[in-house]
């Protein structure tokens, strides 16, 4: 109830794993963790789809539809009417955006 | 894969020695050929091309030929349009027992005494007969080093407020390509980081008291992380700056350490496969560089992004900034059009997104931003609708009926949807997510205005006696 954010486009292959840590390396969530034989999906509702894990995946294992999640340039595509899938957050842009200054906070300064 | 035209390199290297000791500059271009030669093999094996490197030692009676590089018959120079010069060597003069000058070459405006890796690689490009169009040819210009420290200036500190204000964002920047903090030398570790001043201050000021080279990659001032998003911070721009500031030829240690949050925008095969440098992802902060660099091993707390109340109280400035424009228009339009009641009501709810939710975020109720914008849109409108009260100033207790259900039905839906669009500022929301929510409340919210324009419309029309 009133919490969106329990679907995830992530899939994972565990039979391909060849466990090799790099998606628990690159996950900034711990969705993924290390595990005996294979990697662990421990927390996927956790996955926000950056796609880190299935970029760096030298078997690929995994599979994520990644973007970017924001609800303002989401909509500010669909009212230009383009399509919410392919929705770009506003860096650099002319009109700058939420993220640049703001979102490189301590959490994205490095 | 570029498909050179001759399937055979014969690389023939002539250089002084006496004995086994040969002079620093023959030295090093001795390093940087087996580099270049190491990464030709990895590159033009699979396509079939055999490649062989013979060293030849010359006595002091040839020493002006030392240092000589011929590929497939060509000389070094040949290939790349370059000039040769004779500079003074008092290596080889100690080698020899007397004042000896060797061949240096000049490519464009650079003079280089030792021949460098890549330019090795460029003319062995050419010497295969591949296009000189091609990129990995074309980027084989060294560009400047420049020199950092770990110190952060006032003027620094200036930019860093600026840049969270929103003032001229796109001047918040730094040079790409390669930078020496400290004194750093060939093994010295070296890491990436963004052109972004935030991030290269960030990463620079958290390695005071070591020597490191920092590749700063051209994400056009943006930080790492959205960097990655967008592909800026990414493999071929991490190849591309690898190649172009000649890196190969500058550090011994084939490895880049990249900030954990560019592993969206970096594949660490990718680059290995490319370039030879090995991907190691570092902290996800670079103040636990340090830590992090003891052992080389990030704890998981290292791993993990969080986002406590500072990093959400740094937002506001630039949130406030950015909506100045439409607060101030919409403000002063419900003042004038209806009551300054109202426009003291709509900058409240305005304020209520744009600053106390991002500093509330984890103590509201639920997990959806449009529900948590809801609800503390509903919070700040009591004091007004208490001050309303039958007894106060909306008059009659239909009146404040009216009142209280329009009021709580259009302000908090301005701070809900302020709300929703806080979600990209955040470090944890997916598309998945937000594209759900988005389709959940949108009509809700715009329902709820329309219905509470209704209401207060009809509060008028009793107010003024017309029903």
């Amino acid at each position: 109830m009133f919490n969106s954010y329990t679907d995830t486009s992530l899939k994972y292959n565990a039979a391909r794993c060849i466990n090799c840590n790099m998606c628990s390396t690159v996950c900034p969530h711990g969705v993924f963790v290390s595990g005996k034989e294979a990697a662990i999906l421990a927390a996927p509702a956790s996955c926000m789809e950056c796609g880190a894990c299935a970029l760096n995946c030298p078997v690929q294992a995994i599979e994520v539809q990644s973007g970017e999640g924001c609800a303002h340039a989401m909509i500010s595509a669909a009212l230009r009417g383009k399509d919410m899938e392919t929705a770009e957050c506003g860096c650099g842009g002319p009109d700058g955006s939420c993220c640049q200054a703001p979102g490189s906070g301590i959490t994205r300064d490095e | 894969m570029i498909t050179p035209r001759y399937k055979r390199l014969e690389i023939e290297w002539k250089h002084f020695a006496v004995g086994d000791a040969t002079c620093e500059r023959c030295g090093k271009t001795g390093n940087a050929l087996r580099d270049a030669v190491e990464e030709l093999r990895h590159e033009f094996t699979p396509a079939g091309v055999k490649i062989n490197l013979t060293e030849t030692i010359l006595n002091k009676t040839r020493i002006s030929e030392s240092n000589e590089i011929r590929m497939n018959g060509t000389l070094l120079e040949d290939l790349l349009a370059a000039g040769v010069i004779s500079t003074d060597c008092p290596s080889c003069g100690t080698l020899a027992g007397e004042s000896t000058c060797c061949r240096a070459i000049e490519i464009g405006d650079e003079q280089y005494e030792d021949v460098p890796a890549w330019a090795i690689k460029k003319a062995a490009y050419r010497a295969l007969g591949i296009d000189s169009s091609c990129p990995e040819v074309r980027s084989g210009t060294v560009q400047k080093i420049h020199n950092t420290d770990s110190i952060i200036t006032s003027a620094n500190r200036l930019d860093h407020f600026l840049a969270r204000w929103g003032w001229r964002r796109e001047k918040h920047w730094v040079e790409p390509g390669l930078y020496r903090l400290g004194n750093p030398a060939p093994e010295s570790p070296v890491f990436a980081s963004a052109n972004y001043t935030l991030s290269f201050d960030a990463l620079r000021s958290a390695l005071a008291g070591f020597d490191a080279w920092i590749l700063v990659l051209d994400t056009k001032g943006i930080n790492v992380w959205c960097a990655a998003g967008k592909g800026t911070f990414g493999t071929d721009e991490l190849v591309s700056r690898i190649e172009t500031t000649g890196l190969a030829s500058i550090v011994t240690d084939r490895k880049i350490i990249v900030p954990q949050l560019g592993a969206s925008g970096v594949s660490w095969s990718g680059v290995l496969r490319r370039s030879g440098f090995n991907v190691e992802y570092g902290p996800v902060r670079a103040s636990d560089l340090p830590a992090y660099l003891k052992e080389h091993t990030a704890t998981p707390e290292m791993r993990r992004v969080r986002f406590p109340l500072w990093d959400r109280i740094i937002l506001i400035p630039v949130e406030l900034v950015q909506a100045l424009p439409i607060t101030i228009i919409s403000v002063l339009a419900a003042g004038f059009l209806f009551k300054w009641i109202v426009a003291a009501q709509l900058l409240t709810a305005i304020l209520a997104g744009l600053a106390l939710f991002p500093a509330l975020l984890p103590v509201l109720p639920t997990k959806d931003f449009s529900t948590k914008g809801l609800i503390l849109g509903g919070i700040v409108m009591l004091p007004f609708i208490a001050a309303a009260g039958p007894a106060g100033a909306a008059g009659t207790s239909l009146n404040w009926g009216m009142y209280l259900i329009s009021s709580l039905l259009i302000f908090p839906t301005v701070t809900a949807y302020l709300a929703l669009n806080f979600t990209g500022c955040t470090p944890f929301t997916s598309r998945t997510g937000v594209r759900k929510e988005i389709f959940s409340y949108i009509r809700i919210l715009a329902v709820m205005v329309i219905a509470g324009l209704i209401i207060a419309g009809a509060g008028w029309l009793v107010q003024a006696g017309v029903v």
